[in-house]
C-alpha cells in the first residue's frame, strides 16, 4: 500500500493526476474496521490530514462553512454549532465514544455514506449543502444530491469533499438517537426536526430521519400534516410512505417505525406544549 | 491488627496501572512458531477431503497439524469422552477444529488457515433443543441427549392434590459470551519428552491431564503455568485443555516452542458460551403460601460435545427450587447435543438459569395469592434446620432470610406510583438465590485444593496455590489468609504463579471455590508452621512456649513483653536447617448423596443472596434502564470487604448484560454477532448503582466462617431484573434477553 | 520503498526514528516495534477502548490508526504516564479505590482517566461515566473505576 500524506490542496490534485485508483483517509474510524474485517488494503492511500485548508470553521453573517476534516469533538466545541445548530450539536454528543470522536470527521461522515449516520441526520434537515472542489473546478451541492446509497456517493475522481456549508437561522432544532444501549450503539432510528414556532403554529419545519431508509430521508407527508395542524396525532400511516425500513441484526423494520412513530409524536407533543 | 476482614489493596493492581503485567501475547517473541486453528465452516457433516497443498506453497508456512499428528489419543473431553482434539471425521459445529496451520508469524499463520481446502458432505443440523430431542434418525453423538440429572423427593401427586394453587409456567434463557478481555491464548514449550505449558487460563490441572493424554506422555512430564490472566468467567475452565493440547501435538511433533493466541473472532465462534434454557415449572401451594410441590423440568442446550454441560445441569437440578422448604419435587435436568458451539461454564454454571425460573414462578405464585412477595418467599425460606429441596438438613450459616430482610428493607422509601401520563414505568423486582459452595457431590472427587507455604530467609512467605488469580482477587485474599494464619502482616506474603510443579492437583478454580479450598488448605499448612514458629520464638526469647504470642510480624514474650522481629525468626529457622515450609491441604468432607434420586447432601455449605432492583421502562422504546440495585450477601466472613464489593458490582453488571442488551444470535451456526457493536455488553453508561449489604452468617467448615461469592453475585440480577420489568408493565416476562424490541412488542400488544 | 515508509515520532518523551510497512497500525507499531506492551488489544475495531492512547493531546483507539498518520506526532502510552518514581495521581486512585480487576482494559482506562481529568477535574459521575463509555471493562461494573476518576 502506497501511502501519501499531501501538505496542500495543491499538493493533493498534482497527485491526483499520476494516480488513477486511490482511497481517501481521514479520520479513519469507519475504514480501519473495515480492513479488520476483510476489506482489501487499497493500492494507495491518500490520507488528507495534513492539509489545514480542510479543517477551518468560517463563520459570516449569513452561513457557517465546516471544514471536511472537522473532527466530531471540534463540532462539539464550536459555539456557532451549539448557539444555532443544536441538532447538530445534539449529535455530536451521541457520536460513539470519546476516542472515535477525536478522530471522526464531518466528512468522512458524510462520505461514508452510512443510512445511520449520526451527523447526517442534522446536517439533511439545516439544508446543508457541499462545497466540492477539483483541480480547476469547484460546485456547492445539496448534501442529498451526493449521497445516493448505503457507501455511495456521487464524487468525480479527482473531486474532494471540501466543506459542509450550513445556512443561519433562528430556528429551534433537536435531534433524537434510538440504540440499543445507552452510548457505544449504532442507530437504530434517529431524526432530527428543524422548525420556528409562530404561536400554535409552524412556521418551518423540516423532519429527517436516519437508518430508516438507503439513506437520509425526509418526512414530507408528516411535515405537510403537521404544518396544517401541529396537533395532529401522529400515526404509522404519516410516516410510511416515506420510509422503507430494514430488518437486520439489531432491529427489525417493525420496530424501527413503531419507535420512530411513538419518539416523533413525543417529541412534537412537546414542541406543542413550548410557548 | 487482623489481615481478614480489611479492604486490603490488590497486591496485582500497582503492576496493572503502570501497563507493566504481562499478559501471554506481550512476552517477547523469543522465536515462537505461531499456530491458526484450522475448522469447520459447516454445522455438520462428514470430512471428505482435507487438502493443504495451497498452504504448503506459501513462504512462512512451516506445517499442517491435524488428527494424523496426535501420538497418544485424539479425545479431549473433560467429562463424557465425545469430543475429538481434532475433528476427523465428522464436524459437528462451525468452528470445530480439524488442524492448525503452523508458520512463521501469527498474522501469516491465520492467512494460511484460509487456505486449507475441507470438503465436507453435509448433514442437516439442529440448532434448537426442541429440533435436537425431537430427532428421530442421525444424531449428533450415539444419541442427542448429552446427559441428565433428576431429583425426586417426597410424593408430588399429594402436594399437588393437597395444593389450593397450581401455577404452570415456561421461562426460557439465551446464550451468552463471556467477552473476557484477554483472548484464549498459550504456549507450548516442548523438552525431549516433556511438554511446558504457559497460557490464560483458570484450570492448570485439567491441562495437565489433557496434554498428557493426548501426547501419550506421564502427568507428571506436563508442566502447566497460568500467565496473568485478564478475565475468565468460567470460559478459560475447559477451552484451554483444547488450546493447550492442539499446540502441544504441534510443539511435540516440530520440537519448538509454538504459540497461538485467538482473534477475537475465533474466540466468539470457537469457544464455550453460557447454556441456553428452557424451562417448565409447575409448583403447588397452598391458600396460606406454603409451597407443596414442584414438578420441573430443566432442557439445556448443549452445543456439539458434551464438555462441562452434565455438571452444569447437575448444578441447576440441585438448585431448581432455590433456597425454599419444599416438601415433594421431581425434577428432570436434560442436556441436548446441537450444532452450535459447546455450552460450557459461565459464572453461575447452571444457576442463574435456575434462578430464573424459580424466581419467575414465586413473583408470579406471589402475585395470584394476593401475597406480598418478600413475605411470601420469607414464610418459605430455609433456616437453619430446614431440609432443601433435595432432602440435605441444614446445620449452620443460613443467612438466607438476613438477605431478603436486609434487601427488602431498604425499598420501603422507594414506593412506585406509575402514573399514566409518563411515558417511563418504574417497578422493584426482587429474586433470592442459594449457590452450593465448590463441585458438590457431582465432582467430589476433584473437590480438594493444596497449598506451598514458604519462609524465606529474608523474613518473608512465599505461597503457591493450586487455584488461580483470573481477576477476581485470589491473589490477594490468598495473601490475606496466609498472613492471617501465621500472624504476619499481608505485606510480607509473595504469591507465586499458579504452576502444576508447586501443588498437586488442587481441581478447578470455578464454582467459587478459591477462598474456602485455599483457605483452608492455608490453615491446614498453618497448623504445621505455627508450632515451629512458637517453638523458635521461645527459644530466641528464652522462655516458654504457651507464653508467645505471634502478631504482626512479631513474636512476643506476653510475659515479659520482650519481642523478636518475624525476620528474626526466619533468619534462625534458615540457620540451624529447621523446616521452613510447608504443604497444606483440604478436601471437601464426605457427602452423603444419593444419585439415583438426587436426594441428600448435594453441597457441603451455601452462600445466600437476596438481589432487589428498580427499574424503569421506557413506553415509547422499550428500553429498560436498571436504576438501582440492592445486593444482600450472605458469604459468610468477608475476607476482603471492598473486593467483595467489586465482584459483587462486576457480577450485577453482567447479569444486566445477560437480562437486556447480550442478544447473542447464530445463522446456520454462525456467530453473528461477533463483535462489540453488535454484541452489548454494558458500558458505563447502563449499569446500576449497587448497593452491596453483606451478611455475615459464619460458616463453621469455611476458613474464618468464609463463603464463596464470585457466582453468587451474577445469579439474581437477570430475575430481579424480570421481576420488576414484569412488575412495571403489568406484563409477565418469562424470557431474556429483554431486548427493547422485545419489550416493546409485549407493552404495545 | 513503495509498501515501507520512514516515520518519526516522539513516544513518551523519547524520539523514535523507524521504518515500517505503510500497513501497520499504530497499536503493533507500539507493541511490536516499539516493545510497549501495556496498550492492549481486544477488539480491533475501536468499540472497547482498551488500545487508547494519546496521540497529538487526544486520546484515540490505536487499533483504528495507521502508524504512518502519526509521523512527526507525539504520543503517549500507558507506560509514560507515572514519572520516574511517582504514580500519577489517576493510577494511585485506581489502586486506592479497588478498580482493578483482571487488568486488562484498565491501561486504556488509567488514560481515559487522565484524559476526563485534564477536560474538567471536577467532572460529575455522569460525565464521567459518558466519557467512559468508549472503554469496556466486564470485571468491574465501572462503579470503582468511576471512583477513582471522580476520587471522591
Amino acid at each position: 500500500m502506497n501511502y501519501f500524506s499531501p501538505n496542500s490542496i495543491s499538493e493533493l490534485f498534482n497527485l491526483f493526476e499520476s494516480i488513477k485508483n486511490y482511497t481517501i483517509l481521514v479520520g479513519g474510524t469507519d475504514l480501519m474496521p473495515g480492513f479488520e474485517n476483510g476489506t482489501p488494503l487499497p493500492e494507495n492511500l491518500i490520507d488528507l490530514k495534513n492539509i489545514s485548508d480542510l479543517s477551518e470553521i468560517r463563520e459570516t453573517t449569513e452561513e457557517i462553512e465546516i471544514g471536511a476534516l472537522t473532527t466530531v469533538t471540534e463540532l462539539q466545541k464550536n459555539l456557532v454549532i451549539h448557539k444555532y445548530f443544536n441538532a447538530l450539536w445534539q449529535a455530536t454528543k451521541e457520536f460513539a465514544g470519546v476516542q472515535i470522536r477525536n478522530r471522526a470527521t464531518i466528512g468522512g461522515n458524510i462520505c461514508n455514506a452510512s443510512p445511520s449516520g449520526d451527523l447526517l441526520t442534522p446536517l439533511y434537515s439545516f439544508g446543508a449543502k457541499l462545497k466540492l472542489i477539483r483541480s480547476k473546478s469547484e460546485r456547492i451541492v445539496p448534501i442529498e444530491n451526493i449521497i445516493t446509497n448505503p457507501g455511495e456517493i456521487a464524487l468525480n475522481n479527482g473531486e474532494i469533499l471540501q466543506s459542509v456549508i450550513l445556512p443561519k437561522t433562528d430556528f429551534q432544532s433537536l435531534f433524537i438517537k434510538l440504540g440499543l444501549r445507552e452510548s457505544m450503539a449504532i442507530s437504530v432510528v434517529n431524526f432530527a426536526i428543524v422548525y420556528k414556532k409562530n404561536c400554535d403554529n409552524f412556521e418551518h419545519l423540516s423532519i429527517f430521519a436516519g437508518a430508516v431508509a438507503p439513506t437520509i430521508i425526509r418526512l414530507k407527508t408528516l411535515e405537510n400534516v403537521l404544518l396544517d395542524n401541529p396537533k395532529t396525532d401522529i400515526t404509522a400511516n404519516l410516516i410510511v410512505p416515506d420510509i422503507s425500513p430494514i430488518s437486520d441484526i439489531r432491529a427489525s423494520a417493525n420496530y424501527r417505525e413503531q419507535v420512530l412513530v411513538n419518539l416523533l409524536n413525543n417529541e412534537v407533543r412537546r414542541m406543542n406544549d413550548e410557548q | 491488627m487482623e489481615e481478614i476482614g480489611k479492604s486490603y489493596k490488590r497486591i496485582d493492581a500497582l503492576e496493572k496501572v503502570l501497563g507493566q503485567t504481562k499478559f501471554l501475547d506481550d512476552l517477547p517473541d523469543e522465536n515462537f512458531l505461531h499456530a491458526a486453528p484450522v475448522y469447520s465452516g459447516i454445522p455438520f457433516g462428514q470430512i471428505l477431503s482435507i487438502d493443504f497443498s495451497k498452504a504448503k506453497s506459501y513462504p512462512d508456512f512451516v506445517d499442517f497439524i491435524s488428527a494424523k499428528d496426535i501420538s497418544g489419543e485424539n479425545q479431549v473431553g473433560v467429562i463424557i469422552e465425545d469430543q475429538p482434539l481434532f475433528a476427523d471425521k465428522i464436524v459437528r459445529f462451525v468452528g470445530d477444529v480439524i488442524g492448525l496451520i503452523v508458520a512463521k508469524s501469527p498474522q501469516n499463520a491465520r492467512d494460511i488457515a484460509k487456505l486449507v481446502e475441507i470438503k465436507i458432505e453435509e448433514l442437516s443440523p439442529y440448532f434448537t433443543i426442541d429440533e435436537s430431542r425431537n430427532a428421530t434418525e442421525i444424531f449428533l453423538h450415539d444419541s442427542n441427549l448429552a446427559c441428565e440429572h433428576q431429583v425426586i423427593r417426597g410424593d408430588i401427586e399429594t402436594g399437588f392434590t393437597d395444593a389450593d394453587l397450581i401455577i404452570e409456567e415456561t421461562f426460557k434463557t439465551s446464550v451468552a459470551e463471556h467477552y473476557y478481555l484477554e483472548p484464549q491464548g498459550c504456549i507450548a514449550f516442548p523438552k525431549t519428552d516433556k511438554m511446558k505449558l504457559l497460557g490464560s487460563l483458570q484450570c492448570p490441572f485439567y491441562i495437565q491431564k489433557a496434554v498428557s493424554r493426548v501426547l501419550g506422555i506421564p502427568l507428571e512430564n506436563v508442566e502447566v503455568e497460568q500467565s496473568p490472566t485478564g478475565g475468565a468467567f468460567g470460559g478459560k475452565e475447559d477451552v484451554p485443555s483444547e488450546l493447550c493440547a492442539r499446540v502441544a501435538v504441534a510443539a511435540q511433533k516440530l520440537g519448538k516452542p509454538v504459540k497461538m493466541v485467538y482473534s477475537r473472532k475465533e474466540d466468539v465462534q470457537l469457544t464455550s458460551k453460557r447454556h441456553p434454557f428452557q424451562m417448565r415449572y409447575k409448583v403447588g401451594v397452598s391458600k396460606s403460601g406454603k409451597l407443596l410441590a414442584a414438578e420441573i423440568l430443566l432442557e439445556e442446550n448443549a452445543g456439539a460435545y458434551a464438555t462441562l454441560s452434565s455438571v452444569v445441569s447437575y448444578r441447576a437440578a440441585m438448585q431448581a427450587m432455590g433456597p425454599y422448604k419444599i416438601p415433594n419435587v421431581k425434577v428432570r435436568s436434560k442436556s441436548y447435543y446441537t450444532n452450535l458451539p459447546p455450552n460450557g461454564a459461565f459464572r453461575g454454571f447452571g444457576s442463574p438459569q435456575a434462578t430464573f425460573g424459580h424466581e419467575r414462578i414465586m413473583d408470579i405464585l406471589a402475585k395470584k395469592l394476593g401475597i406480598d412477595p418478600v413475605e411470601f418467599r420469607m414464610k418459605n425460606m430455609l433456616e437453619v434446620g430446614d431440609e432443601t429441596m433435595t432432602g440435605q438438613k441444614l446445620t449452620s450459616s443460613v443467612g438466607a432470610k438476613e438477605t431478603l430482610q436486609n434487601a427488602s428493607e431498604r425499598i420501603n422509601n422507594n414506593i412506585i406510583q406509575n402514573n399514566n401520563n409518563s411515558h417511563y414505568l418504574e417497578g422493584i423486582g426482587i429474586a433470592s438465590c442459594h449457590y452450593g459452595n465448590c463441585l458438590g457431590a457431582a465432582g467430589w472427587h476433584l473437590d480438594g485444593a493444596g497449598v506451598n507455604i514458604k519462609i524465606r530467609k529474608n523474613g518473608k512467605i512465599s505461597v503457591a496455590f493450586g487455584l488461580v488469580e483470573m481477576g477476581q482477587g485470589a491473589e490477594t485474599v490468598v495473601a490475606q489468609m496466609t498472613a492471617q494464619a501465621l500472624g504476619v502482616t499481608t505485606e510480607i506474603i509473595e504469591i507465586l504463579p499458579t504452576s502444576t510443579i508447586h501443588v498437586p492437583d488442587s481441581g478447578p478454580s470455578v464454582a467459587s471455590r478459591n477462598v474456602v479450598m485455599t483457605g483452608n488448605a492455608i490453615r491446614n499448612a498453618a497448623e504445621e508452621l505455627l508450632p515451629i514458629l512458637k517453638k523458635v520464638s521461645a527459644e530466641i526469647l528464652n522462655c516458654d512456649q504457651e507464653n508467645i504470642e505471634i502478631k504482626n510480624c512479631f513474636a512476643k514474650n506476653l510475659k515479659s513483653e520482650r519481642k523478636i522481629t518475624f525476620s528474626e525468626i526466619a533468619g534462625y529457622l534458615h540457620l540451624n536447617g529447621m523446616k521452613t515450609q510447608s504443604n497444606g491441604w483440604w478436601h471437601v468432607p464426605e457427602l452423603d448423596y444419593d444419585s439415583e434420586t438426587g436426594t441428600g447432601d448435594a453441597y457441603f455449605t451455601y452462600s445466600y443472596a437476596t438481589q432487589i432492583v428498580k427499574v424503569r421502562v421506557d413506553r415509547l422504546t422499550g428500553i429498560v434502564k436498571v436504576e438501582k440495585i440492592w445486593a444482600a450477601h450472605d458469604i459468610g466472613k468477608a475476607i476482603n470487604p471492598a473486593g467483595l464489593q467489586a465482584q459483587v458490582e462486576g457480577g450485577t453488571a453482567q447479569g444486566i448484560g445477560w437480562a437486556l442488551t447480550e442478544n447473542f444470535k447464530y445463522e446456520h451456526g454462525k456467530a453473528v454477532t461477533q463483535n462489540l457493536s453488535t454484541y452489548l455488553i454494558p458500558t458505563a453508561q447502563n449499569t446500576a448503582k449497587v448497593e452491596t449489604i453483606l451478611v455475615e452468617d459464619s460458616e463453621p467448615l469455611g476458613p474464618w466462617g468464609a463463603k464463596g461469592i464470585g457466582e453468587p453475585a451474577i445469579i439474581p440480577t437477570a430475575a430481579a431484573i424480570a421481576n420488576a420489568v414484569s412488575n412495571a408493565t403489568g406484563i409477565e416476562f418469562n424470557e431474556i434477553p429483554m431486548t427493547p424490541e422485545n419489550v416493546l412488542e409485549k407493552i404495545e400488544s | 520503498m513503495k509498501n515501507s515508509k520512514a516515520i518519526s515520532v516522539k513516544i513518551n518523551g523519547k524520539q523514535v526514528e523507524k521504518t515500517i510497512p505503510t500497513h501497520l497500525r499504530l497499536l503493533d507499531f507500539i507493541r511490536n516495534h516499539l516493545k510497549l506492551t501495556g496498550t492492549k488489544e481486544v477488539c480491533g475495531e475501536g468499540e472497547c477502548g482498551a488500545c487508547s492512547v494519546i496521540l497529538a493531546g487526544k486520546i484515540v483507539n490505536s487499533c483504528l490508526i495507521f502508524a504512518v498518520e502519526t509521523n512527526g506526532s507525539e504520543i503517549s502510552t500507558i507506560e509514560g504516564i507515572a514519572k520516574v518514581d511517582e504514580l500519577s495521581e489517576i493510577q494511585q486512585n485506581f489502586i486506592e479505590h479497588h478498580s482493578v480487576q483482571c487488568g486488562f482494559c484498565i491501561p486504556g482506562m488509567v488514560l481515559a482517566g487522565e484524559e476526563i481529568r485534564k477536560e474538567n477535574p471536577h467532572s460529575t459521575r455522569d460525565e464521567i461515566k459518558e466519557k467512559l463509555a468508549g472503554n469496556i471493562c466486564r470485571c468491574t461494573g465501572y462503579k470503582k473505576i468511576v471512583d477513582a476518576i471522580e476520587n471522591n
